[in-house]
């Protein structure tokens, strides 16, 4: 299966039911322990059909996120030619990540009948003019996505929705790691992601 | 069943339960919250496990060691706010780490990891079988965030998942350093690669 923001996901899965079996497996979390516990076949074809769709209020919470998917953008965009050597191979990176991000939820929020928030013509990014001020403009940055997917994926009602959601800010915390370690700092600082830095 | 021996079941199912494929009846239906904190609960103690093993090895660079010790510490933190998160219904237990190699592997096959780390005589092979197991357990907290509904537990699994993430992450940058396609391979971490 694939959902609506192309990100894979197993047939019946995201469901309670399969991640019950999953416990009562005591772990079991790999692809095709997975396939195995939720089966396949029409009954499970039938429970995809039914899984909740994107509604008008996760619209309004993916424009949120996507608002802030388009000023991490623009920071990696107005960054880059400040940045030499790793940091500078780490942002491109990272430019072309955001731009995936924002890609799919403006895909799902058109998929759902919604209209995605266009990027602004202008940011107030400051004016970094080093390396040291770009990567703290970029950490800043980060932090704000992680707490924005932080705050979103609670209020978004599919599973399969928060599921991607969560897969995103996970990228955001490897973004934070590599830009730490580029910094010299721990590349994980703390057991829980949080937007405080 | 219902309510709190129902949720009490469903821990105590979760905990125990030795397969997959058969999983116990109290299992088959929608149970709360409990069950699927405890299943990460689960998976945090092999990773604790395999944390603590990997010190123990005495194969790993002071490096890796240092980052070892902080990754290891930062999955008994989250052993405990799972621990605390999970409602105690009619007295039901929660899973231990791993005592013994035998148990330790179990619960790698469980998770579809076919070869056991006590194999592993060098830092590279060993490192890369840390990198695996988070990724597998990246996959289970996606599913896990699909399935939750409180908060809370989402929350607590959500910033869990990240960190696991950095971990994965920073242990290829060990593995391939400043080699950034490596260590972050994809925009969504999806518990595949």
């Amino acid at each position: 299966m694939v959902d609506p923001l192309g990100v894979e996901l197993l047939p019946d899965c995201p469901t309670r039911r399969a991640l019950l079996r999953t416990a009562g497996a005591g772990l079991a979390a790999g692809s095709s322990s997975l396939l195995a516990g939720c089966g396949g076949g029409s009954k499970a074809k039938k429970k995809l059909v039914s899984d909740p769709a994107v509604r008008q209020g996760d619209i309004a919470v993916l424009n949120k996120v996507l608002a802030l998917e388009h000023t991490a953008i623009a920071a990696y965009t107005a960054g880059i030619p400040l940045l030499s050597g790793h940091a500078r191979a780490a942002a491109a990176e990272f430019l072309g990540h955001e731009l995936a991000h924002a890609e799919k939820l403006a895909a799902t929020i058109r998929g759902a009948g919604g209209k995605p928030r266009p990027p602004q013509a202008n940011y107030a990014l400051g004016n970094p003019s080093d390396e040291a001020q770009v990567l703290r403009l970029l950490n800043v940055t980060e932090s704000s996505l992680v707490n924005a997917y932080l705050i979103a994926i609670p209020k978004l009602a599919p599973g399969w929705l928060r599921a991607v959601a969560a897969g995103i800010l996970a990228n955001e915390g490897q973004h934070i790691s590599v830009l730490q370690a580029v910094q010299g700092h721990p590349p994980a600082p703390a057991a829980f992601v949080t937007a405080v830095e | 069943m219902r309510g709190g021996a129902a949720a009490a079941a469903a821990i105590a199912a979760a905990v125990t339960a030795p397969s997959l494929l058969d999983p116990p009846g109290a299992l088959a239906a929608p149970l709360g919250d409990a069950a699927v904190l405890v299943s990460l609960l689960r998976v945090e103690q092999v990773l604790v496990a395999a944390y603590e093993r990997a010190l123990a090895t005495g194969i790993l660079s002071a490096a890796a060691q240092s980052l070892v010790r902080s990754f290891l510490d930062q999955e008994r933190a989250h052993v405990h706010a799972l621990s605390g998160a999970v409602p105690r219904g009619a007295g039901a237990s929660l899973p231990d780490s791993p005592q013994t190699t035998s148990a330790f592997d179990a619960e790698l096959r469980a998770l579809r990891i076919r070869r056991s780390p006590t194999e592993l005589r060098n830092e590279r092979p060993y490192l890369r079988f840390l990198v695996e197991l988070e990724v597998v357990i990246a996959h289970h907290y996606r599913f896990a965030i699909a399935s939750l509904e409180g908060e809370k537990p989402l929350l607590t699994a959500a910033e869990i998942m990240a960190n696991e993430a950095q971990h994965a992450t920073s242990l290829r940058e060990l593995l391939s350093p400043g080699n950034v396609k490596r260590a972050v391979p994809s925009a969504f971490v999806a518990g595949t690669t």
